[in-house]
């Protein structure tokens, strides 16, 4: 799902900083710029080249693997007299000289200073966060600012079901609730009634008819309940706890999910716990805290590999290269991509598979490879028409707006928006639905309809809020004021 | 009808279990077994549960459970079925079980003439023939779509007994929509009990014959690592296991996963002290007597095939059965003790083959305490009848009677 997160204005205010930092630091500066959109990147760099004034200078070095000495490199260019007071260094490909470089980092951190140079580093998060913590004495010195991607992303995340459905389209889906509901009618002993429910709130589940689902999983909980069948009612708390997340309740997630971890380990049930584990780091996932999130996925590949549940695996493997997609760790996150559609080739996951080839378009989005990114998102939307997953289609058609937005083509941007909006509307999947709000705010915006931007922002703040995530409704709020009082640079 | 001559005994020690309702009458011979409890037990299960049943190789378990078949046959719709007609006994994995049972309640149910929701079997059909890629338009011959699926199921039936391949491939496939497959089963079970309900409001009951005769790491494999798979199905399960699986240090665990388990005990022919068990060794003599006139064979000569079997049923229909052979080629009338040695001989060398070197040691250990204790090597002896379970009031082991003589090899 990408989200166009508080803009532009973000960007344009880190860059108002940078511009000052640079103009002010007599005596050179260290500048580490954490972003990980490569198109980005390129924007910053223009827009500074814009406006700072003639008297600057603008060098390029590329660290590659060979020489991952950067004190060193920039103390040769200064001895060939490359560079100078007025010079504004931009170092790019940091990440092909990890980890050496953070070594020669540290250690070498006086050459920078000695040499008074302004030094813009480029980094994605995940070797920022390796500079804080392997070369700290390097950090003291430098400045960081962070840029958020304007489409800020996340990649699709597979949810562990206890026993999944997977169907061929959408006929299937319906015949299948058909003949559920059918034998539910005439049912009169309470396993049968049970069991028929939970298939009945699995099948609703893949159609997005989260209520309807719901109702199905509750009805089915007291059953088991009463007849203490713990296992079903551990895999019902999990289903609960999946609709929840679906929906962006992510509290009510987790307590559906702790419940289910509860009773799974007190039954001693491994496959279970391992799916549970998989789905609490999807929410930790989701409110963006990685460690935390990672942690858990480990907990699940571990369990995954000692009973071999290679699907299991697969799931885990995609949602970790989703965390190292988020630090802009690119190649790690495509390795972890590639592991996971290995299996799910083989084993004929096609669902699984479409979640994966829309997560590599996002990687290639992100670095500015849009022809490869489209070719992937269609590669999704194919198997998504034909598995009938709406839900799928709706995120796979956002991104290719954000394709679109990239290339400033805003009006096809908003058509695919629209195409999205129109399904996440239909099956209630409110938190996509504000986020898309939000996209197509900025598409209004670019495409200069102020008026119905502030609109689509409004109702973007306002289903945040009634979600209970301030974070996100507060970010665009922050945009409505600047659009509102005129603060806009 | 019994035997009335010598020529007679072979027919009528025929070695196979007794199955139809008059077979039972005319030969079984009553004894101690747990099928009275395990029928009570599925008779009183208000949800379907899933039993483990099991017993020495031979001890007569087919035949229980075709009692057992009898005894809840008012209430249940049995599908009875032996793993050794439909799978290949050594390649039995939890989703070739799963596929079967649901596979042989269709079959059943087809065969009866149960008219099903054309619904669900059409969605069975077509969900089936994507998972197993056999196609029922292949089929020339222009079915109904019961008769097509039933086709179908056959076909798959005689794959899943012979080609690896495509076993392993169809596993594969299924392993990751068990979820799938197990809606289609019991959405399977539903509907032709409601089908029963009409009638006499039947359920169904599954027992599974001769999966005691799987190794013992493929019967861990599957009881023990795929417990959770076998409980699956809503409906109530007899599993048969082998006696090994009972003794391994992985049953506490196996049975947690079941409703209970039942073992049939050896009929025992002495006592702990050494002195001999009479009602045992009678229960012997009367499953002799109903099949041959007694006096086709001689006092001794039916003592000594008593003894030599070690209380297997299945060794002692054996014995006798062959015994009658070694007397027609000597020209008697009547079994002597010598023709019964010929076999017991046999039957010893076979024990001589089987046993290694170090397991005389263990062998002389349990003779001499009539106790057997945990240790891998045991539960192979176990599993080759060379250690022999009593069950009565109290467990104790002993060693089959025809290895005593090669203890002083």
């Amino acid at each position: 799902m990408v989200r166009y997160s508080s803009l532009d204005y973000s960007i344009t205010g880190q860059i108002d900083r940078l511009n000052l930092v640079l103009r002010r630091a007599e005596n050179g500066v260290i500048v580490l710029l954490e972003c990980n959109s490569l198109p980005l990147r390129e924007e910053v760099i223009n827009r500074l080249k814009e406006e700072l004034d003639e008297n600057f200078k603008f060098l390029s070095i590329n660290i590659d693997e060979k020489n991952k000495n950067l004190p060193g490199i920039v103390q040769d260019y200064s001895g060939s007299g490359r560079i100078d007071k007025k010079t504004v260094v931009f170092v790019h490909n940091i990440d092909d000289a990890m980890p050496e470089v953070i070594g020669y980092l540290n250690w070498g951190r006086e050459v920078f200073l000695d040499l008074k140079v302004k030094i813009i580093i480029l980094c994605p998060t995940f070797v920022a966060d390796e500079i804080i913590k392997n070369a700290p004495d390097f950090y003291r010195f430098s400045h960081r600012i962070t840029i958020k991607e304007k489409t800020q992303t996340k990649g699709e995340v597979i949810p562990s079901f206890i026993s999944d459905v997977k169907y061929k389209d959408l006929n299937e889906l319906n015949e299948r609730i058909r003949i559920q509901e059918h034998l539910l009618k005439k049912a009169t002993e309470d396993y049968k009634i049970a069991d028929l429910s939970f298939n009945l709130g699995r099948l609703y589940f893949k159609k997005n008819e989260y209520k309807k689902s719901l109702k199905f999983f509750n009805d089915c909980l007291k059953i088991y309940k009463k007849i203490g069948d713990k296992k079903q009612i551990a895999a019902t708390y999990n289903e609960i706890g999946l609709i929840h997340s679906a929906r962006g309740n992510y509290p009510e997630a987790l307590e559906g999910y702790n419940k289910s971890e509860g009773i799974f380990e007190k039954i001693g049930d491994t496959a279970g716990l391992a799916a549970i584990y998989n789905n609490i780091a999807g929410i930790h996932y989701a409110q963006g805290n990685y460690p935390e999130a990672l942690k858990w996925y480990n907990k699940s590949m571990e369990i995954n590999e000692k009973i071999g549940d290679t699907a299991g695996l697969a799931a885990i493997y995609n949602n970790i290269a989703n965390i190292h997609y988020d630090q802009g760790n690119y190649p790690e996150a495509l390795e972890w991509y590639k592991k996971d559609m290995e299996i799910s080739e083989k084993i004929g996951d096609t669902a699984g598979l479409a979640a994966t080839y829309n997560n590599i378009g996002l990687i290639h989005g992100a670095q500015g490879n849009y022809p490869e990114a489209l070719e992937w998102y269609n590669k999704s939307v194919e198997i998504r028409e034909k598995i009938g997953d709406a839900a799928g289609l709706a995120i796979t058609y956002d991104n290719i707006g954000s394709i679109y937005m990239s290339q400033g083509n805003y009006p096809e941007a908003l058509e695919w928006c629209n195409k999205s909006l129109e399904i996440e509307l239909n099956l209630g999947m409110s938190h996509d639905v504000a986020i898309t709000y939000s996209n197509m705010g900025v598409a209004c915006l670019k495409n200069k309809d102020l008026n119905s931007a502030l609109n689509y922002f409004k109702k973007s703040r306002d289903l945040y809020k009634k979600l209970g995530l301030n974070k996100d409704a507060a970010e665009v709020e922050e945009t409505i004021s600047s659009l509102t009082t005129g603060n806009k640079t | 009808m019994k035997a009335e001559n010598l020529l007679g005994v072979f027919e009528f020690f025929e070695i196979k279990p007794l199955e139809e309702e008059d077979e039972i009458k005319n030969y079984y011979e009553k004894r101690e077994s747990p099928i009275k409890s395990l029928s009570k037990a599925i008779l009183l299960s208000k949800k379907p549960a899933k039993f483990l049943f099991s017993g020495h190789r031979g001890s007569g378990k087919s035949t229980e459970l075709n009692i057992l078949s009898g005894k809840v046959k008012d209430k249940y719709f049995v599908v009875n079925f032996s793993v050794f007609d439909l799978l290949s006994i050594h390649d039995i994995k939890d989703i070739d079980l799963l596929l079967t049972i649901g596979s042989e309640i269709y079959k059943k149910a087809y065969d009866e003439g149960i008219k099903l929701d054309k619904k669900i079997v059409n969605d069975l059909s077509a969900w089936m023939e994507d998972v197993t890629k056999i196609s029922i338009k292949e089929q020339k011959v222009s079915l109904g779509g019961e008769a097509a699926l039933n086709w179908l199921l056959i076909k798959l039936g005689s794959e899943m007994q012979t080609g690896t391949t495509k076993k392993e491939e169809l596993r594969g496939t299924i392993k990751q929509r068990l979820g799938d497959l197990m809606e289609k089963i019991n959405s399977l079970i539903y509907e032709v009990e409601n089908k029963l309900a009409k009638k006499e409001g039947k359920k169904i009951l599954v027992i599974i014959d001769d999966l005691d005769k799987i190794d013992l790491d493929e019967a861990e494999e599957l009881f023990y690592k795929h417990s959770n798979s076998l409980t699956l199905p809503a409906c109530s399960i007899v599993y048969t296991i082998p006696i090994s699986l009972v003794h391994s240090s992985k049953y506490t665990q196996v049975k947690l996963s079941f409703a209970n388990s039942y073992v049939l005990p050896n009929i025992r022919l002495n006592k702990k002290d050494g002195g001999k068990d009479e009602a045992g060794r009678e229960i012997l003599r009367k499953v002799a007597g109903k099949r041959m006139d007694l006096n086709l064979i001689s006092g001794e000569a039916l003592e000594k095939a008593i003894d030599g079997c070690g209380g297997d049923m299945f060794q002692f229909i054996y014995i006798i059965r062959f015994a009658s052979i070694e007397a027609d080629n000597k020209n008697r009338s009547r079994i002597e003790k010598d023709d019964v040695s010929a076999i017991l001989v046999n039957l010893r060398n076979d024990f001589d083959r089987i046993l290694k070197k170090d397991d005389y040691p263990i062998l002389k250990e349990i003779h001499k305490t009539k106790d057997a204790v945990d240790g891998e090597r045991l539960l192979e002896l176990f599993h080759s009848l060379s250690v022999l379970e009593y069950l009565n009031a109290e467990r104790w082991c002993d060693i089959h009677p025809l290895i005593i003589p090669l203890l002083d090899k």
